[in-house]
C-alpha cells in the first residue's frame, strides 16, 4: 500500500521518478549497445573467416577462387 | 590465478561471461529490497518528513559516482604503468555508469534541497566540486570519442582522469575540512552522534550495496562491448590491408 507521503509527496516521488528513469535509461542503453556491437561483431568475423578460407583455397589449389560457397 | 591474468581480453571475456548473471541478479535483488524496505517500510523523519525517503537514491548515487571516479582513476594508472587495454577500456567503460550516477546525485540532491534549505542548488563546497566532477565525466567521455587511435585516446584519458580525481576526492571530502555550505556531514558515520538512526541506516546499506553491486554488473558488460568493439576496429583495419 502506498505510504502517506504528505505535503512532500511531489518531492519524493518526483525525486524517484527522475532516478528510476535515468537508471532504466542506462540499464537499456548498455544492453542495446551490448547487443548491437556483438552481432556486428559476429558479422565482420564471418566476414574474416571467409576471407581467410578464401586465401587458404587460394594457397592450396594454385588457383583464383573466391572460397565462397555461392 | 593472478589478478593480471584477467587483463588479457580471453580470459575476462570467459571470466565476465560467468559472473555476470550472478551479480546481475543480485543487484536486483538489492536494489528492489532495499528500495522497497526504505520506501514503504520506514516511517517519517520528525523533522524532514516523508522527504527523508530521497536517502535511499541520493546517497547510493552520490557514493558511488565519486567510488566510479576512483575506479577509473586505477583502471587509468594500471593503463598508464602496465599497459593492459583491459584496464583503459574497463575505465571508459565506467564514465557513462559514473555520470548516470552523478545525475540522478545532482537531481535528487536539488528536489530534496528545495523544500529542505529552500533552494535548488547552493555554490556549497560538496555540491560545486561534485557539480565539476560531472563536467569531467562528460569532458572524459568526449575525449574518449574525439581521438581515433585507442592507445592515444587511453592515454589522454588516463591523465584527465588523475586531473579530475582532485574534484572526486573534495566532493568525498570537502564537508570535512570547510566547515560550510549547506550540505551536513556524513551521514553514515562511525560517530553515533551523527549516524543516522538504525531504522534508516539499515535500508539504506542495501541499497549501497545494491548499487554497488550494479555499477560492478554494468562495468561488466559495457568494459565486454567495448572489448568487441576493439576486437571489430582490428578487424576492419585487417580488411582494409588486404582488400
Amino acid at each position: 500500500m502506498m505510504p502517506d507521503l504528505g505535503k512532500h509527496a511531489a518531492t519524493v516521488l518526483g525525486a524517484y521518478g527522475v532516478a528510476l528513469a535515468l537508471l532504466v535509461a542506462l540499464v537499456a542503453l548498455t544492453l542495446w549497445q551490448g547487443r548491437r556491437v556483438k552481432r556486428v561483431l559476429e558479422e565482420v568475423e564471418a566476414r574474416a573467416n571467409g576471407g581467410q578460407r578464401a586465401a587458404d583455397l587460394v594457397r592450396a589449389d594454385g588457383t583464383t577462387g573466391t572460397g565462397h560457397d555461392g | 590465478m593472478s589478478i593480471w591474468d584477467y587483463a588479457n581480453p580471453k580470459t575476462f571475456m570467459q571470466a565476465s561471461a560467468r559472473a555476470l548473471p550472478w551479480v546481475s541478479g543480485l543487484a536486483v535483488v538489492l536494489l528492489a529490497v532495499g528500495l522497497v524496505w526504505g520506501f514503504f517500510g520506514t516511517p517519517d523523519d520528525y523533522k524532514q518528513g516523508a522527504t527523508v525517503k530521497i536517502i535511499y537514491l541520493h546517497v547510493p548515487s552520490a557514493m558511488m559516482a565519486v567510488s566510479a571516479w576512483f575506479m577509473m582513476l586505477a583502471g587509468s594508472l594500471i593503463w598508464l604503468i602496465r599497459r593492459h587495454h583491459v584496464s583503459a577500456l574497463a575505465a571508459r567503460a565506467a564514465a557513462p555508469v559514473g555520470l548516470t550516477f552523478t545525475l540522478i546525485g545532482l537531481v535528487t540532491g536539488a528536489i530534496w534541497g528545495q523544500p529542505m534549505w529552500g533552494t535548488w542548488w547552493a555554490w556549497d563546497p560538496r555540491l560545486t566540486s561534485f557539480l565539476i566532477l560531472g563536467l569531467f565525466y562528460l569532458g572524459y567521455i568526449a575525449l574518449w570519442q574525439a581521438i581515433e587511435d585507442p592507445d592515444t585516446a587511453a592515454d589522454l584519458t588516463s591523465v584527465l582522469c588523475i586531473v579530475g580525481s582532485v574534484f572526486a576526492f573534495l566532493s568525498r571530502f570537502a564537508v570535512m575540512f570547510w566547515s560550510q555550505g549547506l550540505h551536513q556531514g556524513a551521514s553514515l558515520s562511525m560517530d553515533k552522534a551523527e549516524h543516522v538512526s538504525d531504522i534508516y541506516a539499515w535500508p539504506l546499506w542495501t541499497c549501497i550495496a545494491g548499487f554497488v553491486v550494479l555499477f560492478v554488473a554494468l562495468v561488466l558488460l559495457r568494459t565486454r562491448t567495448e572489448i568487441r568493439g576493439r576486437r571489430i576496429k582490428a578487424l576492419l583495419a585487417r580488411e582494409r590491408r588486404v582488400g
